[in-house]
């Protein structure tokens, strides 16, 4: 990959050539889960890396993949399946959505037809693996290949005039053109009976049985008749129909022992509770930091991803091998203290103690208690003088001043403060543009949210803006540089999300995922920053079971795209636990709220939005909820 | 019926036609009722005359346009702006009692959603029996320069006509066609997933309209830096044929190399009705409809009085192959 395609990459592995996946690969430990002789399904948001892993479990990836353990290693070589990577993706799903709708006065033309497209999608997808998996894997044996494409001629109903894995793959198309015909007929002339389109056999194939007998063929052709285990790997089962995902469920249950299940889609499955228990026999893959103990094992993944891309531009730029990459160094660290003397001439006395007179505490403390009339009284509450700010115990050091500090700062960094109304504060227009407490390695970590695709679209942002160094060790992003970074793709983020047509029409009213977001977004600012001063302020929302069936879509499309971060106290809560999981902003979206990067308490989502008909049954009933 | 040629027309040509109907829309914008006060001061030939109002956002120049329309003996039709299937309805309902193998339409879609007519081209080309031969003149009126407002989140965004469906097993190319709002593109694009080299943008050229090329370079700055400058191609407004060969080049290319091809009109309606024609054409390219839909604001524009109106000339026959 050269360093022009470095600069111009989105990374989104599905459509990135084998190689070029593996060249860039990165394996953690999720992949060697993923990789195992189980059923497994995977769940994280978009662009945690699911299209990447199952990619990486083909034969041309192996192939090409440069291993860098041992374990590595031993994994490209005993690798003990044969996968199938079978996409879906958005346009996959807007087609089928949108044929649906074009026929929604003909549920059982919509059947049918549905069917018959996923199994021709899944047909062709095996088809073009197991040639990719053939060119890889045998010398070119052409007899072979057309004893093989005869055999999937007669198992899957096809017209007898292929003779190559190609000719198939043509043959499948041509099925699901004379299917698009009949979908245009159907439409324009109203069959309600469905006389006129004809159902060829062909239509009510079934894909595991097509997939069995294929894989029966080939271990006959090109493996002495011996068994071969193989994976499915269905990716992004979160944009296919709910009826296709539990479907594909049940047929767990009958599938042939040699042929293992790989599902992925995104944190929230949407499946019943009865078939998600069924999941719970097999293993459970997230992707994504869902409770706090899996931060740093993300943080830790990302920046090794981040290490050898920037390893990769700069030894493409100076032509020489760049071992020591510090991200530390090159990012710096974020210092709450700097940003508190940066704004305000503070006179500090270094060697006074934290919350001593004239230490940096004591007048950041001091100085947000003359500005915020709600500071004052949190202070004066808790028995601290506001125009002295030092604990009288010892224990308040502990208990309030070290666990509000981060809040006192952001308050003063990011609000302005009517001098003439003590309790009347806003954004401030400085920093309504510039985010200054994003920056710093640790933050970008965090702020990727394990994401890969966040962290590579960020570093070749950075890549395009920044003057690179001849040396590394010369490298260094400044914090303005880094905050603009921070800025345009969480901008870039939210214009994404707010391209999603989620919107939900409820009593003539438009609800959808950025009224969703800023509602609540809006909440959390007021929590952390405006008002009322909490030690505890609330950053994340809980749901409960009467949250209405269009608000759950909404909230769960969130979850799907990594607006929303799903927090599990267990790893195998797979859909909606509603005692036991929290929700909160994704890191990405903090900066348009000013909101720290750190989890505070929770409230449930009825009390966020207050006066909105989010229950279910009574759309009228506004919404409610008690402090959690 | 199939379309035999599209091609660039003008405000003579058509003036000098004997059009069976004339088909405007009474939308909430001042220049829908524009074009046809111009054309009536030398059009004379009896036809009959629809107008097509929109059943949401009655605001602005809405009431106006009404009592224009209905001074100058159009027969008002009140519909949903985006129901596809009302649409084509709608049209069956109008063309279906001509007694006529021939007709010739005017149709102004300056202020018409894309839905509207697409569902004109989709109608005609769906009707086999009806007609020999339909020639619509699909005319468009320039609007001044109006700053763009900030982008809503989309209500709508999927196949504008009924689709095609396109097995994963092949890589997308998305075409863009620009517009000026901030992130609309840049948001599509990572919606959809597609990677910046298989990304193409379409846009109008400076000489079409400076302060509007400026803004979309503004606005799409991001961007026009990632998206490799190859796969950047401007277009004018009048130059309508170049545009569609151009993009019919396109499409044919990334058609021949196996691509699924979106091609999703976020900028002037121009592009949008030359890739509808496309679609008409090759029934394996996508159409994307992305648009706020009725949760858009409604902004009054008024008409561009130093431009002549686009005018393009659509023939369909029953028995040509498609040539466009």
């Amino acid at each position: 990959m050269n360093q022009s395609k470095i600069l111009y990459e989105t990374f989104n592995a599905r459509h990135f050539s084998h190689a070029d996946v593996a060249e860039t690969f990165v394996s953690n430990s999720d992949f060697f889960e993923i990789a195992k002789n189980a059923h497994t399904v995977i769940l994280g948001p978009r662009g945690c890396g699911k299209t990447t892993m199952f990619k990486m479990l083909t034969t041309p990836a192996l192939k090409n993949w440069n291993p860098k353990t041992g374990k590595d290693i031993e994994l490209k070589e005993n690798i003990p399946f044969i996968a199938i990577y079978i996409p879906s993706d958005e346009l996959w799903k807007k087609q089928l959505d949108s044929f649906k709708e074009s026929l929604s006065h003909n549920p059982e033309i919509i059947k049918i037809i549905s069917n018959a497209l996923i199994t021709t999608n899944i047909l062709s997808n095996f088809c073009k693996n197991i040639k990719d998996h053939i060119e890889c894997t045998f010398e070119k044996d052409i007899t072979k290949e057309f004893e093989y494409a005869q055999n999937l001629i007669k198992e899957w109903s096809l017209p007898d005039a292929a003779n190559s894995l190609s000719s198939v793959r043509q043959a499948l198309e041509s099925r699901k053109n004379s299917l698009i015909a009949k979908i245009e007929k159907a439409i324009f002339y109203k069959d309600q009976t469905n006389k006129g389109v004809d159902f060829h056999e062909s239509y009510f194939l079934d894909y595991i049985q097509c997939i069995r007998l294929a894989c029966i063929s080939f271990e006959r052709i090109y493996n002495n008749e011996k068994e071969i285990k193989w994976a499915l790997c269905f990716d992004e089962l979160e944009l296919v129909s709910r009826d296709f995902f539990e479907e594909l469920i049940k047929k767990l249950r009958i599938a042939p022992p040699n042929i293992l299940f790989k599902l992925s889609s995104g944190p929230l499955a949407d499946v019943s509770d009865s078939l998600a228990q069924i999941l719970h026999d097999f293993t459970i893959v997230k992707m994504w930091p869902y409770n706090y103990d899996q931060e740093p094992r993300y943080q830790k993944f990302c920046e090794e991803i981040a290490v050898q891309r920037i390893r990769k531009v700069m030894e493409s730029k100076n032509s020489k091998k760049c071992e020591d990459i510090d991200m530390l160094h090159i990012f710096g660290d974020l210092d709450y203290n700097l940003l508190a003397l940066k704004n305000y001439d503070f006179k500090v006395n270094p060697s006074a103690k934290e919350s001593e007179p004239n230490s940096l505490t004591w007048h950041v403390f001091k100085k947000l208690g003359e500005l915020d009339l709600n500071f004052a009284r949190f202070l004066d509450k808790n028995g601290i003088n506001p125009e002295n700010p030092v604990p009288r115990v010892q224990k308040h050091q502990d208990t309030i001043i070290r666990k509000i500090k981060e809040i006192v700062i952001n308050r003063l960094v990011f609000m302005r403060f009517d001098p003439n109304n003590r309790e009347r504060v806003s954004h401030s227009s400085q920093t309504r543009k510039v985010f200054p407490i994003y920056y710093g390695k640790k933050t970008l970590l965090n702020i990727c949210e394990g994401n890969p695709r966040f962290i590579i679209g960020m570093l070749a942002d950075m890549f395009n803006q920044v003057e690179l160094t001849e040396n590394v060790s010369e490298l260094k992003i400044t914090p303005l540089d880094q905050v603009k970074l921070i800025k345009d793709i969480s901008d870039r983020f939210m214009a994404m999300l707010y391209t999603y047509p989620s919107s939900q029409k409820i009593n003539n009213k438009y609800y959808d995922l950025e009224w969703l977001i800023t509602r609540i977004g809006e909440y959390f600012d007021k929590e952390v920053n405006k008002g009322e001063v909490k030690i505890n302020p609330a950053n994340s929302f809980t749901i409960d079971e009467k949250l209405g069936r269009e608000f759950y879509e909404i909230l769960k499309l969130g979850v799907d795209l990594g607006a929303f971060i799903k927090l599990d106290q267990e790893k195998n809560i797979i859909s909606k636990d509603n005692k036991l999981t929290r929700y909160r902003l994704s890191y990405l979206i903090a900066p348009q709220f000013k909101l720290p990067l750190r989890l505070y308490a929770a409230r449930n989502l009825g009390r966020i939005l207050r006066n909105e008909p989010i229950t279910i049954g009574n759309q009228l009933k506004l919404g409610e909820g008690n402090e959690n | 019926m199939k379309i035999n040629y599209a091609s660039h027309s003008s405000f003579e040509k058509a003036t000098n036609e004997k059009f069976d109907f004339i088909i405007c829309a009474s939308g909430y914008e001042k220049r829908a009722s524009y074009f046809y006060s111009r054309f009536c001061e030398t059009y004379s030939h009896p036809c009959e005359k629809i107008s097509l109002s929109f059943k949401d956002r009655i605001s602005l120049s809405r009431d106006e346009n009404d009592i224009f329309f209905k001074d100058h003996l159009f027969t008002p039709i009140v519909l949903e702006s985006g129901n596809l299937k009302e649409l084509i309805e709608i049209y069956s309902e109008i063309f279906s009692h001509t007694n006529d193998d021939s007709i010739k339409i005017l149709f102004d879609y300056s202020c018409m959603t894309k839905v509207m007519y697409a569902a004109l081209l989709k109608y005609f080309d769906v009707t086999n029996d009806l007609f020999e031969e339909v020639t619509i003149y699909f005319v468009y009126t320039e609007a001044l320069f109006s700053e763009p407002i900030d982008t809503n989140s989309n209500l709508h965004n999927q196949p504008l006509l009924f689709p095609t469906v396109e097995l994963t097993d092949k890589k997308i190319a998305l075409i863009v066609g620009l517009g000026y709002e901030k992130g609309k593109a840049q948001g599509l694009i990572e919606h959809m997933q597609i990677e910046n080299p298989d990304t193409y943008l379409f846009y109008t050229s400076k000489s079409n309209d400076e302060q509007f090329y400026n803004k979309i370079i503004e606005n799409n700055s991001y961007i026009l830096t990632k998206i490799p400058e190859k796969n950047h191609f401007q277009y004018e407004q009048g130059n309508t044929t170049y545009t569609l060969n151009l993009l019919e080049s396109l499409c044919n290319y990334l058609l021949s190399k196996d691509y699924r091809v979106i091609i999703a009109p976020l900028g002037p309606k121009l592009f949008s009705l030359i890739s509808i024609l496309l679609y008409i054409k090759y029934s394996d390219l996508t159409v994307l409809r992305v648009s706020p839909g009725i949760k858009g604001v409604a902004i009054e524009r008024l008409p561009n009085t130093q431009k002549s109106p686009n005018i393009i000339e659509v023939n369909f026959n029953a028995t040509s192959k498609q040539q466009i």
